[in-house]
């Protein structure tokens, strides 16, 4: 078992007693005084146990707290980067380069040890990923730092090492926002490296059809885990464990590549005009952004639905003040985008209602099993 | 997004936790390790051997084109890093020739070589006034035939084609950084900032490696 699944167990365990509360309330079912009583310490010992070794919320209140707490370990995270980079930047001129290589290699390999510290001294994953974010960032300044000092070539492969340690970071300490960032390097990685091969200098030239290529890939690679998980099982196993964060990722480095190919087609590589481009990949975000949140809703991923319907807004936001702004008074320009927005409500309206109407059938089915 | 074998093994009663292992700690010294040796060895192998380029400049060669597009005009002073008017990414002939197949390119040579004098000719009068700068050694030309330029490459001192730019506007001249060592700092932040009337005291050698990367060789006073 996993901090994950105990965290899944225990919200499965309170939501259960919830509902037994309100049933018992109003007479519908009840446990006799042993049933209870087995039950009530046979879950207490579960909450107890999940709490002491992962660090899991025992109540409603306690993971609102939790969010909270991982809120502000992200910042917490950012704000140490920016306090060690800003101390560098202060004092960098007064080092000599020697100390400024030391300093530079020795930083995440302090950062790694004092994420393995507070990993063994904490139950609680928001300090591991905090100190785990910082050893990101201290590697990401040691090889930009080196790269600075001796002139180096930008080259993708840095995002490479990035993201292999971060994917190494998020793989030994469990924590998702440290694999979405790896993933996220090596987006950057496989298409700088295209662009790279495809005969163009990056990072100078961006070719946004590569990240769209990369981001298509690791979206499916959960599917591909899953297709090929009698080879190497404890890796496709971590990437089908992991599924929604590649998902996550995968989707939004589509979203950002349409976006960028819709508003900025002069980067495409495709040898149509820059207005063919834009209709096109315009259509292709509208198409992605709904058949995102249709599986994200079939899936029942809300991350998914957010960030689907999040993009799908924004886009169309976007796209409708480059095209009519300029042509339509203002108040034009406002009512129809009021008029929109009540559609916007009807379409979503109507999606609900009738995945309101297919979840009252599946109700029904399951009724209909049990009393025959 | 669960699967029935997962939302099984969530009703299964817990196991105890595995500590993590050494494996993981290890596999990220390795990548920290792998990293910083790829770049050492990188560095290392640039500067071997005898460069493949070198050139050579004053303080009075030198251009500040950030300066330039503010209106104030005046050569960047040199301080603990020295900005070069050029961009000393990827240089080579190999990196030249897909200049000229791939890239709409700038290019940056010695001024009044042939090839040089030939593109120059054929400028329009705005472009000559971009050209028409103070310095002596270096120019950058704009060119979208940057290979009307190559002639000029060599590794003579005095030229080096630098494919740089490339998808930046042409009128954005990025300038690239060249690190100071410790030993030249105080030599390097002892020249004084001049402007037009610039008398030249000091000579900077910039090498250009086995990968292209460039590298500040030597600076010496001039008496």
């Amino acid at each position: 078992m996993d901090r994950r699944t105990a965290a899944e167990r225990s919200q499965q365990i309170l939501a259960f007693r919830a509902e037994l509360a309100i049933l018992e309330q109003q007479g519908l079912a009840k446990f006799s005084a042993a049933e209870g009583k087995r039950v009530s310490g046979y879950h207490d010992g579960l909450l107890a146990d999940f709490s002491r070794r992962f660090d899991t919320d025992l109540s409603s209140s306690q993971q609102q707290l939790s969010w909270g707490m991982r809120l502000a370990s992200s910042f917490g995270a950012l704000a140490f980067s920016f306090a060690i980079f800003l101390f560098f930047e202060h004092y960098w001129d007064v080092f000599s380069i020697n100390l400024q290589i030391g300093l530079a290699t020795a930083a995440p390999l302090v950062a790694l040890g004092l994420s393995e510290l507070v990993e063994r001294r904490f139950a609680t994953r928001h300090y591991t990923g905090l100190a785990a974010l910082v050893a990101l960032a201290c590697f990401g300044a040691n090889l930009s730092i080196l790269g600075e000092i001796y002139n180096i070539s930008a080259s993708a492969n840095a995002f490479l090492a990035w993201g292999a340690f971060a994917l190494v970071l998020a793989s030994r300490y469990d924590l998702r926002v440290v694999l979405g960032l790896g993933l996220g390097c090596l987006i950057i990685f496989v298409a700088g490296t295209l662009t790279g091969m495809a005969g163009y200098l990056w990072p100078r030239r961006q070719l946004p059809e590569l990240y769209l290529l990369a981001s298509v890939v690791i979206l499916i690679l959960p599917l591909l885990a899953g297709l090929s998980s009698r080879y190497l099982p404890k890796i496709t196993g971590a990437i089908r464990h992991n599924r929604e964060v590649y998902a996550f990722v995968g989707l939004a480095g589509i979203y950002t590549s349409f976006q960028w190919l819709g508003l900025d087609a002069e980067q495409s590589l495709l040898p149509l005009a820059d207005w063919t481009l834009e209709y096109i990949y315009s259509l292709l975000a509208f198409a992605a952004a709904g058949l995102g949140i249709w599986l994200s809703l079939r899936q029942r991923w809300q991350l998914g639905s957010y960030l689907s319907a999040g993009y799908l807004l924004l886009y169309a936001l976007i796209k409708y003040a480059i095209w009519f702004w300029d042509d339509w008074p203002e108040y034009v320009f406002f009512l129809i985008l009021g008029i929109i927005a009540l559609g916007m409500i009807v379409f979503l309206n109507s999606l609900r209602s009738r995945l309101r109407g297919q979840q009252q059938v599946v109700l029904e089915e399951a009724n209909k099993g049990e009393l025959s | 997004m669960k699967s029935e074998a997962e939302q099984a093994e969530v009703r299964q009663e817990p196991h105890r936790q595995q500590k993590p292992g050494k494996s993981g700690l290890v596999m990220a010294l390795v990548v920290l390790a792998l990293a910083n040796t790829g770049v050492w060895a990188g560095v290392i192998w640039n500067r071997s051997g005898i460069p493949t380029g070198e050139i050579s400049f004053t303080q009075c060669d030198f251009v500040d084109f950030t300066n330039d597009a503010s209106g104030s005009g005046r050569p960047q002073p040199f301080i603990g890093n020295l900005y070069l008017s050029i961009d000393g990414l990827e240089i080579g002939q190999d990196n030249a020739e897909r200049l000229g197949r791939f890239y709409q390119g700038y290019v940056a040579v010695s001024r009044g070589g042939e090839a040089w004098v030939k593109h120059y000719n054929s400028l329009s009068e705005n472009d000559r006034r971009w050209n028409s700068s103070a310095q002596q050694l270096l120019a950058v030309a704009v060119s979208h035939k940057a290979e009307e330029l190559l002639a000029d490459y060599g590794t003579d001192g005095h030229s080096a084609v630098l494919p740089a730019y490339v998808g930046v506007d042409r009128w954005v001249a990025q300038n690239h950084l060249v690190q100071v060592g410790d030993e030249m700092r105080a030599t390097l932040s002892s020249i004084p900032v001049q402007g037009e009337d610039c008398i030249p005291s000091h000579r900077i050698t910039v090498n250009w490696g086995q990968r292209y990367e460039p590298w500040i060789s030597e600076v010496v006073e001039i008496r």
